[in-house]
């Protein structure tokens, strides 16, 4: 790629994200029905709904 | 020298962060614009957690990224690529980057979001961490219908280690693992300190706590197990090496290569250095000045120190800067502004 290409891609790069990243629902939301359960066991009960704890064999 | 275990750990530190601007847009904003203050953050938090442990050779093989489809296309010239089929996902590796195509294509280009493979599942599904979920960054459970592919970054635990021979800079605790941690163990062994049951493993257990308190204590330091700025400066101390208080001597040094637009980040550990100095020898070759961008993280975030500062050794050996809190700044990130062909040498102090 050549310089005049690398700066018109990070000129480009904002707009790009703007227009095409994290746009679907289902990055915002779990797509697994036994998320919370899979989660829980991994980790233990979530901590205001973060699941933040060490997995319990580490 | 990073790992997989210094990705994820970087990771979980940011569980929980949510809204924007938060510390990872201001991070990228710093060295991009202001316009990705409040812009989607997924691949910008993988680029936050690259650079902040030590990956970003790794993670980002042609830089920085917010944009999905170009960190994908990233992987598949190098050749780290696979597309996500169920026998793919099933074999991910912890700290592989996983992308994500809702609509089942495993098209690049259909590509919108992004994270780090925290664990492998089977069945096709892996948990990840995940930024910008939400608007915020958890743990999710994804499966194979969802994933586009996944990025193998040629994490440097993947090659044969090789201690320094130095205490490492990063800060350290218990819970952490990898190259650092390997480093750690094994400047406290040299510097005669007893890990009798595991000795260097890459596991900052609770042998490796008790070590590092032992130090603590000898030093006359707050005992508390973590490896932090003082530690490493004791340890230092301990094998041999500069000290703080030395005159003339450069506690940290190294070069920046040319290249416009090339951005060399630089870690260093917080409470160790005052300011930087910059020298080149363009007067020398012949060459015009040339220009940088320096950009230093603290406990506050990035902010660019000086915008613009202009290098020329005929006019001037050496330029200085120092930064704004001392006890709390850890990092420096260098951007050429131009591609003079010369080398910038730095030492901090």
């Amino acid at each position: 790629m050549s310089e005049h290409e690398q700066e018109r891609d990070r000129a480009d790069e904002a707009a790009l994200v703007e227009r095409d990243v994290d746009q679907h629902p289902g990055a915002h939301q779990a797509t697994e029905p036994d998320e919370e359960q899979t989660l829980t066991e991994l980790y233990g009960e979530p901590e205001d709904g973060i699941f933040s704890g060490e997995e319990a064999s580490r | 020298m990073g790992s997989a275990n210094g990705m994820l750990a970087e990771a979980r530190r940011s569980l929980g962060m949510s809204g924007r601007p938060n510390t990872i847009t201001r991070d990228y904003a710093s060295r991009h614009g202001d316009e990705f203050l409040r812009a989607a953050w997924c691949d910008m938090a993988v680029t936050y957690w690259a650079r902040r442990s030590g990956n970003a050779g790794a993670v980002l093989p042609r830089g920085d990224r917010a944009y999905t489809v170009w960190h994908a296309q990233d992987f598949q010239k190098i050749d780290r690529w696979f597309s996500g089929t169920t026998a793919n996902v099933d074999d991910a590796k912890p700290g592989d980057i996983v992308f994500f195509d809702w609509n089942q294509t495993n098209q690049v280009g259909a590509i919108d979001h992004v994270g780090v493979v925290e664990k492998a599942l089977g069945g096709g599904r892996v948990q990840t961490i995940e930024g910008n979920t939400g608007d915020q960054c958890l743990r999710r459970v994804r499966s194979s219908s969802v994933i586009a592919g996944l990025g193998r970054p040629d994490y440097e635990d993947d090659k044969p280690y090789a201690w320094s021979g130095e205490a490492p800079a990063a800060v350290l605790r218990p819970g952490d693992g990898g190259t650092g941690v390997h480093d750690l163990q094994n400047a406290l062994l040299r510097a005669g300190f007893q890990l009798p049951v595991y000795g260097a493993d890459g596991d900052y257990g609770e042998e490796t706590a008790a070590a590092v308190r032992v130090l603590q204590r000898n030093a006359g330091l707050t005992v508390s197990g973590i490896y932090d700025a003082a530690t490493a400066a004791a340890l230092q101390r301990a094998l041999g090496g500069p000290q703080e208080g030395d005159e003339d001597v450069p506690y940290f040094w190294g070069s920046v290569p040319a290249g416009k637009g090339r951005i060399t980040p630089i870690s260093l550990p917080g409470g160790l250095f005052k300011s930087i100095g910059f020298t080149v020898d363009n007067g020398l070759a012949g060459l015009p000045p040339t220009k940088v961008r320096v950009a230093v993280h603290d406990a506050k975030g990035w902010y660019a120190a000086k915008p613009e500062l202009v290098l020329d050794s005929a006019a001037k050996s050496k330029v200085w800067f120092s930064v704004r809190d001392p006890q709390s700044a850890d990092g420096i990130s260098i951007q050429r502004l131009d591609d003079v062909d010369v080398e910038v040498a730095w030492d901090a102090s």
